[in-house]
């Protein structure tokens, strides 16, 4: 309650020091107030093309996301019951890992449609850091677990889901958190640079043409709400999923 | 009588076990004894195929179903206490009423049916190690191996938990080869004692019957494992 409270007071605060430093400027073209980022929007929104930007670029998010968590989950599995694989994988990683997210960008708008090319993007940015999470988890299964299943014989399929997942589960999650915050700011600066017709990233770029710093910001302000409702979401998932060892070891009951 | 003859195991170039030979009577519980690093719990690994690395000349163990109580619980910590009983039961859904009595059944004998819904962290070392036994009764098995199941839990504890292992032994009697170096405990629970000695394992003396002795015949065999055991130092 009183971390919530603090959290408050900190958002104001930061608020507070935006809303000077533009008094103190005095330029809306260089630093517009919280007032006036909020009015834009608020304008903004009275706009069709607004939703149609919004969902373009969710869609996009989203779809990248969910591709980027189901195939790099797999192909981790894989590396992390099989060696060979892992090696023979590791300088895609490499190369995934430590290349420009503008080279990717670029590359993809040469390879797919300008609409694609986003959507790309996010996937293989969002690749390395499930990938790396799902290897460390299945690595991290307890050998001791995996003997107690090979005494009882019990069905490989269940132990994969009994021990293996069980084991991946809260590495999973960490990784799809990084991935689901990198996907937000990966998608857009791929539409700034890819210029889909419809999409957050064009319509920044437009603002930008258009010494439009206010809607610059406006917009930003609208990716940062999307990012937190989504990271919010995700953690009630997370939590709702009963098992959480961090967090309920406190209920021990003798 | 379940016969192993001349094994031999090595790791890292040293022997572990180098032509051992060990019977084991069946529908008795056999007592494995021995000071730590001895090679007991290599031995309950080789005999159900835990590990598959050593050579052997004649062996009745190797076709055997086993069910196993570990030194530590090794329950699922994201499974409840009865998805874990229910992990190793490989039934089809069609006898789940049955499934569900069995769990139940085991799970009384150990007095944890109360906690069927909880997860193994909500549980003291004490209650998941009677979920590990529940669990070892559950399935069919030729052979139960325990590797000091009753270690590290406190005193008044360890003597209910073993009189409940027992009691649930009693029932159909199956082979149980047991490893400990505690020999207080090895006196009351076994049937036949095999003391180990060291590396590369053999076994130094053989007590029968343990269970058929009176006080003062007790009193000597203990002397007796004892000063072998001290010898070993």
């Amino acid at each position: 309650m009183k971390q919530r409270l603090l959290k408050t007071i900190g958002i104001i605060l930061w608020l507070i020091i935006w809303q000077i430093l533009s008094l103190i400027i005095n330029k809306e073209l260089l630093l517009p107030s919280p007032y006036a980022t909020v009015r834009t929007l608020i304008n903004l929104m009275s706009v069709s093309s607004f939703y149609s930007a919004l969902l373009y670029s969710l869609f996009r998010i989203v779809v990248g996301f969910i591709i980027a968590v189901v195939f790099p989950f797999t192909i981790g599995v894989l590396s992390g019951l099989n060696r060979t694989a892992e090696i023979l994988l590791s300088p895609f990683i490499t190369i995934v890992r430590s290349t420009p997210v503008m080279s990717f960008i670029i590359l993809a708008i040469i390879w797919f449609s300008y609409n694609l090319a986003p959507l790309v993007v996010n996937l293989i940015m969002c690749f390395p850091p499930i990938y790396d999470n799902v290897v460390k988890g299945i690595k991290n299964t307890d050998t001791k677990l995996l003997d107690m299943a090979k005494i009882y014989e019990v069905k490989p399929t269940k132990v994969f889901t009994g021990v293996y997942l069980g084991s991946v589960k809260p590495f999973l999650a960490a990784g799809m958190n990084t991935a689901l915050g990198l996907a937000f700011r990966v998608a857009v600066a791929a539409e700034v640079l890819a210029n889909p017709k419809y999409g957050i990233g064009t319509r920044l770029l437009q603002a930008k043409y258009n010494l439009e710093t206010t809607e610059v910001f406006a917009w930003t302000l609208v990716i940062l709400v999307l990012s937190y409702i989504f990271e919010y979401i995700f953690k009630k998932i997370i939590e709702g999923g009963r098992y959480n060892a961090q967090t309920k070891k406190s209920d021990k009951i003798i | 009588m379940l016969r192993l003859k001349n094994l031999t195991k090595s790791y890292n170039g040293n022997y572990i076990f180098q032509d051992f030979n060990m019977d084991i009577e069946q529908n008795r519980i056999t007592c494995l004894l021995g000071k730590s690093g001895s090679g007991k719990t290599t031995l309950l690994n080789v005999l159900s195929s835990i590990t598959d690395e050593y050579v052997f000349e004649y062996s009745d163990f190797k076709s055997l179903k086993y069910s196993y109580i570990f030194q530590e619980p090794r329950l699922l910590n994201w499974y409840t206490v009865y998805k874990n009983m229910q992990f190793v039961l490989n039934n089809s859904k069609t006898e789940k009423q049955t499934t569900h009595n069995k769990i139940i059944n085991c799970l009384k004998m150990v007095d944890m049916d109360k906690y069927a819904d909880y997860y193994p962290y909500q549980l003291s070392g004490g209650m998941a190690q009677r979920v590990s036994i529940a669990r070892a009764f559950l399935k069919d098995f030729d052979v139960l191996l325990m590797d000091e199941p009753f270690k590290g839990l406190d005193p008044t504890q360890k003597e209910n938990i073993i009189d409940r292992f027992l009691e649930m032994w009693k029932e159909n009697r199956k082979t149980v080869i047991y490893v400990t170096h505690d020999l207080d405990e090895a006196l009351y629970i076994a049937y036949d004692i095999h003391v180990l000695g060291e590396k590369p394992t053999k076994i130094l003396y053989t007590s029968r019957n343990a269970y058929k002795m009176s006080n003062e015949e007790r009193e000597v065999e203990r002397n007796k494992i004892w000063q072998i055991l001290k010898s070993q130092i």
